[in-house]
């Protein structure tokens, strides 16, 4: 297969995919915690489970944001270089 | 934005911000009617008119499936959202915003997984012009979210202040347990430094809500459709590079998107509604308790 296309634009596109890709561990191993500790917590106490899966999804939302910082600042990066 | 016959000149992102210069209807000062605003309207009606038509059915004591499900949105807008973020005195006027905030939000990010006519575009199928079908949303737009936050932000500090007074709420942002700078003290150096530095954090902390805030719903909302799009578009994205046998991997690819479209669509559509209006009430029930 040929090579197309100028060099810099698949540097930045490379980088896009990292940046996103590295930002994702993070969160990742976070919104695990937030859900196995979520389990862990109701297996003890059963009756405050409401509560508890209330916790969990703003937990949840609050950490996946994370992914969006780092792709939000990837695009920035792609856009300005 | 999915067209519904793929050409090789496929841009994903392009789909998110071409609207701009299109606009329906032109008005000076950037008031454009685009597709954005159309989609909000549509929003603001559903929003509007699907409760208010479950309503006038009439209620019963022994519930059909709808009423069923508006209840159990109205108690999630109350216990889970307003009940867990704000104060008994705040409730009166913050809970109807909450509440609006999640119903809308929601309305806005579901009606953005219908394929809708809107693209502008049409093919001929038999003969007739059909217009292509699209999903768009209009929370994938910063402008939308960072609209709804900054009303949250705003409301935040003016019930702040309007409960606690300017010195009263101000002095609530500094944690309490710090040392006190008394001048001419010994330590007191020390102190002021600790001061302005947790001064600087708490005031920058305000400033990173708002970006959080807005950022989440965006972003969640134009990865989702992006990630779709890519799925579903895998094929022609790839047949640019490598001619036509790259929509081969649309065997993987589209049960890949099917499988997202449903998960974006039922679980993250409500939730980010959700979670925008949860941390809405307990932003401003904060501000008006500051030790809640």
């Amino acid at each position: 297969m040929a090579v197309q296309g100028d060099v810099n634009t698949a540097a930045k596109t490379i980088v896009l995919g990292l940046a996103t890709g590295f930002g994702a561990i993070g969160p990742g191993i976070g919104v695990g915690i937030i859900f196995g500790k979520t389990i862990e917590a109701v297996g003890r106490q059963p009756e405050l489970r409401g509560q508890l899966t209330g916790m969990m999804w703003l937990g949840f939302a609050l950490t996946e944001a994370i992914v969006f910082y780092a792709l939000g600042m990837a695009f920035v990066a792609y856009a300005i270089t | 934005m999915l067209s519904l016959l793929a050409t090789s000149d496929f841009n994903p992102v392009s789909e998110f911000t071409d609207f701009i210069n299109h606009p329906y209807v032109d008005l000076p000062l950037g008031l454009d009617i685009n597709k954005g605003v159309v989609y909000l309207w549509l929003s603001a009606a559903v929003a509007i008119l699907v409760p208010l038509l479950i309503i006038r059915k009439g209620l019963k004591a022994k519930p059909s499936r709808w009423q069923t499900f508006l209840e159990m949105v109205y108690d999630t807008a109350y216990i889970q959202i307003a009940k867990a973020g704000l104060p008994e005195e705040g409730m009166r006027i913050w809970f109807p915003y909450v509440g609006t905030c999640f119903i809308f939000i929601w309305a806005m990010n579901v009606i953005g997984f219908i394929p809708l006519p809107f693209s502008g575009e049409s093919v001929q199928l038999l003969g007739v012009d059909v217009p292509k079908l699209q999903i768009y949303a209009a929370s994938a737009n910063l402008s939308v979210a960072l609209t709804l936050t900054l009303v949250t932000f705003v409301a935040t500090h003016v019930e702040g202040i309007r409960y606690n007074g300017v010195v009263g709420y101000f002095k609530s942002w500094i944690p309490a347990g710090l040392p006190p700078v008394r001048p001419l003290r010994a330590g007191s150096v020390g102190a002021a430094i600790l001061f302005g530095l947790i001064a600087v954090v708490e005031v920058l902390s305000q400033f990173v809500r708002l970006v959080s805030l807005s950022f989440r719903l965006f972003f969640n909302m134009l990865a989702g459709h992006l990630v779709i799009a890519v799925f579903l578009g895998v094929g022609a994205l790839m047949a640019a590079s490598l001619g036509n046998a790259a929509f081969a991997v649309h065997i993987i690819g589209f049960p890949m998107g099917v499988a997202l479209y449903l998960l974006e669509a039922t679980l993250i559509a409500a939730l980010q509604a959700y979670i925008f209006a949860a941390l809405s009430a307990i932003y401003i029930g904060g501000a008006i308790h500051p030790e809640h």
